[in-house]
């Protein structure tokens, strides 16, 4: 069940990078906060999902031999 | 075996759609809006692979190792290209820079060469009409009171050698001829190659009920006193006074259109302008085009239309005045119905206006005070922003407010009656009799106050105040700035919108006369 998780994990990353990068440059652009202030938020968003997808990595295959 | 993305079909439409619509209603803005809107093609985009990677979950089709492949990632990195030099391209306005280069490209060859434009002069038609063709230069036209039309002037060139210069006046003659009732005035700067930078300034005076046309590329047109005024341009600017018929002015980019006192109707189109001016017209006024810098619009008799793109203006008459910029719209004493919309961000303010008022904003605050004496229906809109509304206390209205997410203030107690719809929105409701009033923001606060001010005085402060601006550490680098008057024509503050990003402190824009901004 986990291994199938974390391949959804995987799967929605893009897209949800994708959607994350679109977000922060229609917020610089509508007069917020600038990209070049904002990007960071782009590694944070790709760490919570790898966090999340090794998680469930884990919880599949507890003796780590992904 | 897991169905194919639907995104690239997708994209392929609506790059189409785009497409076709720019061949069959070409539209100027249409890069600049893909400049600003791009951002929303990724959102689309993820979104779109986000839904379909859950519906292939939910259906059990095998899910891809990655969501966006390496070729979309790639295709992805190109639209962040293009949209950020677009937008970067419309913000920042490098052309206005590339011009001036340009501009000044020749003074590096040759020297400057100026021809004195021996005064000519014909006796004038009765109801005579003049065609002016010049193609650069300048172009001062005045009427006054004489039976003939004169030419004087001064004509400029650049030129490697004397020889060149002197055969190239020879071959731009200025040309004044009669052809049955017109006068047609010809300065031939065709007849040179353009890296001459030939240009004829010219004076002409001609009896007051002259009809004039101006044909030119680039070049500015001062003229007053005449029947009717055309001129069209590439570019150039026009200043206009004192016109007693039509004025037209069809100009691409225009840097400044002044138009004062004129009796007939206005037309004036540009593709791209900075500042526009018109006051004192009693006829009916016709904008249509995009205008970076300040719109300064007063005492018009007749019906106002302001159209492009992206913002409508209409109203039919206008005693007081309005000041309109890319962010701001403010109006003291405007007859309506009064209709303002636009698509971007924009803040309104309007005082003592008459027959009601139709404003749709796509963000941005909006403050209304009608003119207690006519009233009429009001309908105020916007997506984000504050919406206020001052009514006079006797005043009958049917009130409904509604605001999506954000505080109801209600001055007038028992009278209108706040309620809640589901878990943010707030509606305040009241009045039976009178016009309807319909305000409406999806985020923002709406207040509905009395309208207490004490009524204009003609003996208000008129003097002119100074504010000293400086900064702290280097320039300031205000983008513009924008007067805002008090209902009573006063100036009551000046916002100067500064360049974000800036190492200045942020904004505290409002500047009170005599009081120092903070900053200082």
């Amino acid at each position: 069940m986990s291994t199938r998780k974390a391949a959804l994990l995987r799967a929605i990353r893009g897209p949800i990078m994708l959607l994350t990068l679109g977000s922060l440059f229609a917020w610089d652009h509508s007069g917020g906060l600038a990209f070049t202030q904002s990007f960071p938020l782009l590694l944070i968003v790709y760490g919570v999902l790898k966090l999340l997808e090794r998680t469930a990595v884990s919880a599949a295959d507890p003796g780590g031999t992904e | 075996m897991r169905p194919r993305s639907m995104v690239g079909p997708l994209l392929l439409i609506g790059l189409g759609s785009l497409l076709l619509l720019h061949t069959l209603r070409p539209q100027p803005g249409l890069l600049a809006i893909f400049g600003r809107y791009w951002p929303f093609i990724l959102i689309g985009w993820g979104l779109v692979r986000l839904l379909e990677i859950v519906y292939w979950r939910i259906r059990r089709f095998p899910l891809p190792a990655y969501g966006i492949s390496g070729a979309e990632w790639t295709a992805i990195i190109l639209i962040c290209l293009a949209g950020s030099a677009l937008h970067a391209v419309e913000r920042y306005r490098p052309w206005d820079r590339l011009g001036a280069v340009a501009s000044r490209r020749l003074e590096l060859f040759g020297r400057s060469y100026e021809y004195t434009i021996a005064e000519q002069r014909l006796p004038a038609p009765t109801a005579a009409r003049l065609l002016v063709e010049n193609l650069r230069g300048t172009t001062r036209i005045t009427g006054a009171e004489t039976q003939e039309i004169r030419v004087s002037g001064r004509k400029t060139l650049r030129a490697v050698h004397d020889a060149e210069a002197s055969q190239a006046d020879r071959n731009t003659p200025v040309e004044l001829s009669r052809d049955a009732d017109r006068v047609v005035l010809r300065t031939n700067l065709d007849r040179v190659a353009s890296d001459l930078a030939a240009s004829a300034h010219i004076e002409v005076v001609v009896p007051r009920g002259t009809a004039v046309e101006v044909r030119s590329r680039n070049a500015d047109l001062e003229a007053s006193s005449l029947a009717s005024l055309e001129f069209s341009s590439e570019s150039g600017s026009a200043r206009a006074r004192n016109i007693s018929g039509p004025v037209r002015f069809i100009l691409g980019r225009a840097a400044l259109i002044s138009l004062v006192e004129a009796t007939g109707p206005v037309e004036i189109a540009v593709r791209r302008g900075r500042d526009l001016e018109v006051e004192a017209v009693k006829g009916a006024v016709t904008l249509e085009g995009y205008y970076s810098g300040d719109l300064r619009l007063a005492s018009l008799g007749g019906p106002l239309r302001f159209q492009n793109v992206q913002t409508t203006l209409k109203l039919q008459k206008l005693p007081g005045r309005i000041q309109m910029d890319l962010g701001d719209l403010t109006g003291v004493r405007l007859e309506g119905p009064v209709h303002f919309s636009s698509s971007r961000a924009c803040d309104v303010q309007l005082d003592e206006f008459a027959q009601g008022a139709e404003i749709s904003v796509d963000s941005g605050d909006i403050r209304l005070r009608p003119a207690p004496s006519a009233l009429g229906p009001i309908h105020a809109r916007t997506r984000s922003g504050d919406i206020e509304l001052a009514l006079p206390e006797q005043a009958a209205f049917q009130l409904r407010a509604r605001t999506a997410r954000g505080t109801i203030f209600n001055h007038f107690g028992p009278l209108l009656r706040e309620t809640s719809e589901g878990e943010r929105a707030s509606v305040l409701t009241g009045g039976t009799t009178g016009h309807p009033m319909h305000l409406e923001t999806m985020r923002g606060s709406i207040t509905v106050r009395k309208d207490t001010v004490a009524p204009p005085s003609r003996s208000a402060d008129r003097s002119p105040r100074q504010i000293e601006i400086g900064a702290r550490k280097g320039t300031p680098r205000a983008q513009h700035h924008r007067v805002r008057y008090a209902h009573d024509g006063t100036v009551a503050g000046i916002l100067i919108s500064m360049r974000r990003r800036t190492s200045l402190p942020p904004p505290q824009p409002w500047a009170n006369a005599g009081q120092r901004p903070p900053w200082l």
